[in-house]
């Protein structure tokens, strides 16, 4: 009947508001009961909702204590290893804001007295931006290390203790020879083996510092400063910067037009410094290298090739993955030239994975020039919805 | 979890005259509030029936909805019975500090019922 059908749209819309609350009230539930604090924060960095574990770790247990109010307010964020908690506090922060995702090691502790939650606790902190709403979100988790990142954590400081130990010994060391080089005669007999004790304690300094890096990159402590910049330009510069001589080796096959891409601007250099340092290295100084840029739908592709050795003759061994640490082919040992750590490549892929990018083995050109080694570096587009 | 409810909470709090008052039901609605509650913050009869998350700040209002969700299924808060120092809205959108007393208390059909006193903690009506 006419008369009843506003009663019963009445009904209907009750019915779907106690449904949608019950399941609002559940997930509510659910989110109470983790072991992570939640929180989600608006484009001011102001709390608009939080999980009962923030307000216990933040707030005195009540989670209206925490909304509408400043993150930085409450949970002060320290990057492990620094000391000062003024300038601690807001880089993380902005961190957070900056990129879209991402997940980082950092002391967290209640920003305000008198809250009995754990004083400087080394925890997880992963942040995702929530843009498919009317206004932009940022959903924050902070959670405990789970025992392997602990056991990684472990691993770091030990490496940073055995790293500053030997540091002072070799820098007296490589001192020491050089004032050595300078008394003995240019034509002595023993300036060889001089000269190979420099480079071994240059190589073993330079092992130190790629320890560290690699580190740094397993346990999220690399300083990642991600931005949007055209890469053309990117790669123009370095070679630029290099010395002379490395700059007739280098030839760019990247066109002019601007390739905008999401990147840390010195990770990259050091990508592109390590793979020149390769190829050198195997080819005895003598190799030739071309980058060529191939622009396809979300990401673009930076073929790097060189006229060295390579990876021998084809058909390759395919258990030998050359992105492994200490990873070192047999063919390229050599007497003459030294061992390579075998972390080039790893520190290479690692760095790329940072980015959102990879890196990967392509086959080498059917160029006779570019017969050696040729790498693909994949980076996402600026645009590029996981960017 | 602090036990949510006491019996004659809201009598109590509703005998503070000095205060500013305001009652919901059990489906978050506003259903009385007292002379003082109007004095302080301008409200008048027409926030009867609206939400309570009316008076309280835009982005107080997701944690309200959910947390007010919750408690009709867990039956227990941890906001309840304690003094809280929140932020409140007046009927011209300006906004007051005030010190929130929430209690909640079971009525005689089951059905619950929210109340709070509101005490100003800085402009005119500061105590």
């Amino acid at each position: 009947m006419p008369a009843e059908r506003p009663d019963k749209n009445n009904e209907g819309q009750q019915d779907l508001l106690d449904q949608m609350r019950q399941s609002l009230g559940l997930l509510r539930v659910a989110f109470d009961s983790t072991d992570e604090a939640m929180l989600i924060v608006d484009h001011q960095q102001i709390i608009r909702w939080a999980n009962q574990k923030a307000a216990d770790c933040f707030s005195q247990g009540m989670t209206a204590l925490l909304v509408g109010k400043d993150l930085g307010e409450r949970v002060a964020f320290e990057l492990p290893g620094e000391h000062s908690a003024e300038k601690a506090t807001k880089q993380p922060l902005q961190r957070v804001f900056e990129t879209s995702q991402g997940e980082r090691r950092l002391l967290i502790r209640a920003a305000t007295d008198g809250v009995q939650a754990p004083q400087n606790m080394l925890s997880m902190v992963i942040w995702k931006q929530i843009t498919n709403l009317n206004e932009l979100f940022v959903l924050v988790i902070i959670r405990d290390l789970d025992p392997a990142e602990r056991a990684l954590d472990q691993q770091r400081t030990f490496l940073q203790s055995v790293a500053h130990e030997l540091r002072t010994p070799l820098a007296l060391l490589s001192g020491s020879l050089f004032r050595l080089r300078k008394l003995i005669p240019s034509t002595a007999s023993g300036l060889t083996h001089l000269k190979t004790a420099e480079a071994e304690s240059k190589r073993i300094g330079h092992l130190v510092d790629q320890l560290m890096l690699l580190s740094d990159l397993d346990t999220n402590q690399f300083p990642w400063k991600l931005e949007v910049a055209d890469l053309v330009a990117l790669v123009d510069d370095w070679k630029n910067q290099r010395p002379q001589p490395d700059q007739q080796s280098i030839h760019l096959l990247c066109g002019a037009t601007p390739i905008l891409v999401k990147v840390d601007r010195d990770a990259f250099r050091r990508v592109l410094d390590q793979l020149l340092q390769n190829s050198l290295e195997f080819s005895d100084g003598m190799a030739q290298v071309w980058i060529e840029m191939q622009r396809q739908q979300q990401e673009v592709c930076l073929v790097f090739a060189d006229s060295g050795p390579g990876m021998g003759p084809e058909p390759w061994d395919q258990s030998i993955d050359i992105f492994q640490r200490f990873q070192r082919l047999e063919q390229h040992r050599s007497a003459q030239r030294g061992d390579g750590c075998g972390l080039g490549l790893a520190i290479v892929r690692e760095l790329m994975h940072g980015m959102g990018g990879d890196a990967e083995i392509a086959p080498a050109t059917d160029s006779k020039q570019r017969r050696g080694l040729c790498l693909r570096l994949k980076l996402l587009l600026a645009h590029s919805p996981q960017a | 979890m602090t036990s949510a409810w006491t019996p004659g909470a809201v009598a109590a709090l509703r005998e503070r005259h000095d205060l500013p008052f305001v009652r919901a039901d059990a489906e978050g609605r506003v259903v009385e509030f007292n002379p003082r509650f109007q004095q302080v913050y301008g409200w008048d009869e027409q926030l009867i029936g609206q939400s309570i998350g009316a008076i309280l700040p835009k982005e107080f209002r997701e944690q309200h909805h959910s947390g007010f969700s919750r408690f009709k299924l867990t039956e227990t808060s941890k906001l309840v019975n304690h003094p809280l120092e929140l932020v409140t809205i007046c009927s011209d959108g300006s906004t007051v500090k005030s010190e929130h007393y929430i209690v909640a208390e079971k009525g005689e059909e089951e059905n619950w019922s929210f109340a709070a006193t509101l005490r100003p903690l800085e402009g005119p009506h500061a105590c």
